[in-house]
């Protein structure tokens, strides 16, 4: 049940049928960011809120002027729901998978993503997850969560 | 805080020039061989018809969408080519289901302003032409870019809201199940329901896992179907077949996108500004309301809005449905058609606002609540994202 050895990993985030993003002008910094390795999110340049998904202005203070920056590739689970119909086909194969949301250290920040590496049931609220990049192909890298002590 | 009352007085004042006059809905369920246009116009046709106004006084349409998606396809203009009159009052909220009440009270305004004397509020879609599949995928991408990767988009938002409940409050799985039993007791009245067979709690919690916490019967229906109730003013509603419902009071507020905004609140949605501010236009408290019709996509969706919109405390929504009937013969009548649950889910949220009219009206023949006198419909869209609410009641 779900992905959780390394090879199950490996296959569930390789899965050539999953949909991939169809990356905005506004978001290319966080994929690019993704690409080099690092989790970037867009930071405010006057109150130095960090934001997710990326926008245009500040939703606290109004600024428009924000720097990509990097954040620790770590969080905690705020919620999670373990799937076993998914909305795409692609995922058919890999019933029941996990999807949550962290919150990551930046206060306000959060992200949604897989949670692989250890039984569904054993998800749970306030666990402390890693955040792991994937390079999917030679253009597009993907991330997926892990237990932090895995 | 005057200035505040002012308005509330402003608000109701206008929206009592107005009234719901008739209502309609088409055949519900797997109308493949219907378009979104051939259905909206039935159920427009079937309003005006059930009103008693002659179609060439319609002059204005509120909600429903362009079907190209094109920012040059004058949706209004296509209304105004099909009826052979023209639409002087148009309006589309475009936030998805919460749009309705919002058309409601927009329509009322629309008449009470003068804009336009005869307005059907309409919602629904067929599916000739096009794929239910498809239709999600194009959600998907349209909204996907930080999620749709993940295997994410609906129903595993409203799971992800449920299991936050859960951990937070304590919450149920048999609460959940409890809003499904009562709605779906509500539908086994009503013959155009689609669902009608008898449903328990061990139902619900023993149907197969959908996104956990959510069953398969914690899930609305996905189907095809419109329909249109007929606003007007309340000199011409004096003329019409059915006794007028008043519109009291109405609020809108449109937090955040859906299926792509995370940093919000999960616990506290824009309801809970809705709620209040449309019973406080309304001079009512949730108790002087007889008739609760909510947006019911998934059963955590009606749990968190009923919190919100003051009719318990935060967190306390569980407890609020355990201690409470909900089905027919019930103290706290819900979704008294059967809900987007039980009876359709096409065009959700009006569709409660034209059981709320039926009711006002004494029109609902065996599923009919004793005597009511006000109602509360509330829209939703996206995540418990996107909300408009409107206070009805029998016009006085």
């Amino acid at each position: 049940m779900g992905a959780v050895t390394a090879d199950e990993i490996r296959e569930f985030v390789r899965n050539p049928n999953r949909p991939f993003p169809e990356i905005s002008v506004q978001g290319g910094p966080f994929w690019d960011g993704l690409r080099a390795g690092e989790l970037r999110f867009q930071r405010c340049d006057a109150c130095g809120r960090y934001r997710h998904p990326p926008r245009l202005a500040c939703p606290f203070c109004g600024h428009s002027g924000a720097t990509w920056s990097a954040v620790e590739p770590s969080g905690v689970i705020h919620t999670f729901t373990v799937v076993h119909r998914p909305p795409d086909a692609g995922f058919k194969p890999f019933v029941p998978y996990v999807i949550a949301v962290l919150d990551l250290a930046p206060e306000g920040l959060r992200l949604l993503g897989n949670v692989l590496g250890l039984p569904p049931a054993e998800v749970k609220i306030g666990m402390p997850v890693k955040i792991i990049i994937d390079d999917i192909d030679d253009e597009l890298s993907l991330y997926h969560f892990e237990p932090a002590d895995s | 805080m005057e200035e505040t009352r002012s308005e509330r007085r402003d608000l109701r004042r206008a929206l009592k020039q107005a009234a719901i006059v008739g209502t309609y809905t088409t055949p519900q369920g797997n109308l493949s061989d219907r378009s979104t246009l051939d259905l909206q116009y039935e159920a427009i046709m079937g309003a005006l018809d059930d009103a008693g106004i002659d179609r060439r006084e319609l002059d204005g349409i509120a909600g429903g969408r362009s079907p190209s998606g094109s920012a040059a396809t004058a949706y209004a203009g296509m209304w105004s080519e099909l009826l052979g009159q023209p639409i002087r009052y148009a309006d589309t909220v475009d936030a998805a289901a919460a749009g309705h009440s919002a058309h409601i009270v927009h329509a009322a305004l629309a008449v009470a302003s003068g804009l336009a004397d005869v307005v059907a509020v309409i919602g629904g879609s067929g599916r000739a032409g096009g794929s239910r599949q498809a239709s999600v995928l194009q959600m998907a991408a349209s909204h996907g870019e930080y999620d749709a990767s993940w295997g994410s988009i609906v129903p595993s938002w409203f799971a992800m809201v449920a299991q936050r409940h859960m951990h937070e409050y304590g919450t149920t799985p048999e609460q959940l199940a409890q809003i499904a039993v009562g709605t779906r007791a509500w539908a086994s009245l009503n013959e155009s329901a689609i669902m009608r067979g008898p449903l328990t709690v061990d139902d619900v919690l023993n149907s197969r896992w959908i996104a956990e916490p959510l069953h398969l019967f914690d899930c609305c229906l996905v189907n095809d179907g419109a329909g249109a109730l007929i606003i007007t003013s309340r000199e011409r509603a004096a003329g019409c077949r059915h006794a007028p419902v008043a519109i009291l009071g109405g609020a809108e507020e449109y937090s955040f996108r859906g299926y792509v905004s995370i940093e919000h609140d999960w616990l506290r949605s824009g309801a809970a500004y809705t709620g209040p501010k449309s019973l406080a236009a309304a001079g009512l408290s949730p108790e002087e309301i007889d008739l609760v019709e909510v947006y019911d996509c998934f059963t955590i969706t009606v749990l968190r809005t009923l919190e919100d919109l003051g009719f318990c405390k935060r967190g306390e929504g569980g407890s609020f449905i355990a201690g409470h009937t909900l089905g027919p013969g019930g103290d706290f009548p819900l979704n008294t058609h059967g809900g987007g649950l039980s009876w359709s889910h096409s065009f959700s949220g009006l569709a409660h606002a034209i059981e709320a009219t039926r009711q006002l009206q004494g029109l609902s023949g065996n599923r009919q609540v004793s005597q009511p006198e006000t109602a509360i419909v509330h829209s939703q869209g996206g995540p418990l994202a996107l909300h408009s609410t409107a206070v009805l009641a029998k016009a006085r």
